[in-house]
């Protein structure tokens, strides 16, 4: 099992979100770093958790954004051109749901791009208290990921937990994976949605 | 091109994107039908009988959007409306068989306002010449 390879699938999930935040969020100046204090029960991050799980016969992953509802609210008022004082609660989770549905969405595109075949499930937000903090690894197939992205005032905290069966099989399309992902990071957005007319 | 104004259901379950799509449309004049999963979708499109266009996001609690458009194609029949995917899928396969029941174009999410009316004035005026 090489480390590399789950060290690769980190970083490509953790820049998927940030991907996800220029693309769909519209705001391009989040950066990813450490998120310090990861190993510490006591430290709390967020009060909302949206997550999505992706399988396939190769691994799993679960992907988390650990967020504030005032980021949240600030996030989604960007879209719709409203200050966050009017996004309602629920709207603004609506928004940090669909943003992982969007991120899945991606990582399971470009893996299917390679014939590797992906589940996604629906994405969910859970309330309460983060818990971006995970059970000591014991299994070399699993790993465990907490960053940050952050452009000044806002963060959010991406946690991934990933299992990995076959790691030849994405050392087999990393390239492909990675010049896909920083092609979405690197192209304006002004081709969003382009429209494939049957 | 002449602007067409239409009565369009948007099928949705998040409401950010039922928000963004109905923004734009009712911005160019069209009525917009709201519905947050498939099958709501299914209901209120069979309830409007014969709406212009559909807008199908297709991961959806329920029912799928195109496990809802053949049940509403077994319903209503073959070819009556347009329908567009706007979805974060973009397996080959599920292309195929969106084509298979009668979808005319597939978008991809994040989705741009001004393309997607575009499309739909395009989509509204080939009806319209049909």
């Amino acid at each position: 099992m090489s480390t590399s390879t789950l060290e690769f699938l980190e970083t490509y999930i953790v820049k998927s979100v940030k991907v996800g935040l220029k693309r769909y969020g519209k705001d391009g100046t989040f950066t990813i770093s450490n998120r310090e204090g990861a190993e510490n029960k006591s430290t709390h991050y967020s009060d909302r958790i949206s997550i999505i799980l992706l399988w396939s016969n190769i691994g799993a992953i679960t992907l988390k954004i650990h967020f504030k509802i005032e980021t949240a609210k600030k996030l989604a008022g960007k879209i719709f051109n409203l200050p966050a004082t009017q996004i309602a609660d629920e709207a603004a989770m609506d928004f940090m749901r669909e943003l992982n549905n969007i991120v899945g969405g991606g990582i399971r595109g470009d893996f299917e791009k390679n014939k590797i075949l992906v589940g996604m499930s629906l994405p969910f937000v859970a309330q309460g208290m983060d818990e971006a903090v995970f059970k000591k690894i014991r299994d070399p197939r699993t790993t465990c990921n907490v960053q940050k992205l952050s452009n000044g005032e806002d963060e959010v905290t991406v946690s991934t937990e990933i299992y990995l069966e076959d790691a030849e099989a994405v050392e087999r399309v990393r390239e492909t994976l990675q010049k896909d992902l920083d092609a979405r990071d690197n192209s304006d957005t002004d081709n969003l949605g382009d429209v494939d007319f049957f | 091109m002449e602007e067409i104004m239409a009565k369009i259901v948007i099928v949705d379950d998040s409401e950010t994107i039922r928000s963004q799509l109905k923004q734009a449309l009712e911005s160019a004049g069209h009525t917009v039908t709201e519905a947050v999963n498939g099958n709501d979708g299914y209901d209120k499109i069979v309830a409007m009988g014969k709406p212009d266009l559909v807008i199908s996001d297709y991961n959806m609690p329920g029912a799928d959007g195109i496990s809802m458009l053949a049940k509403v194609k077994d319903k209503l029949g073959a070819g009556i409306f347009p329908i567009f995917m706007l979805t974060t899928e973009t397996s080959e396969s599920l292309k195929t068989a969106g084509k298979e029941i009668g979808v005319n174009a597939w978008i991809n999410k994040p989705f741009d306002s001004a393309k997607l009316l575009s499309a739909v004035t395009k989509m509204l005026a080939r009806k319209a010449a049909s």
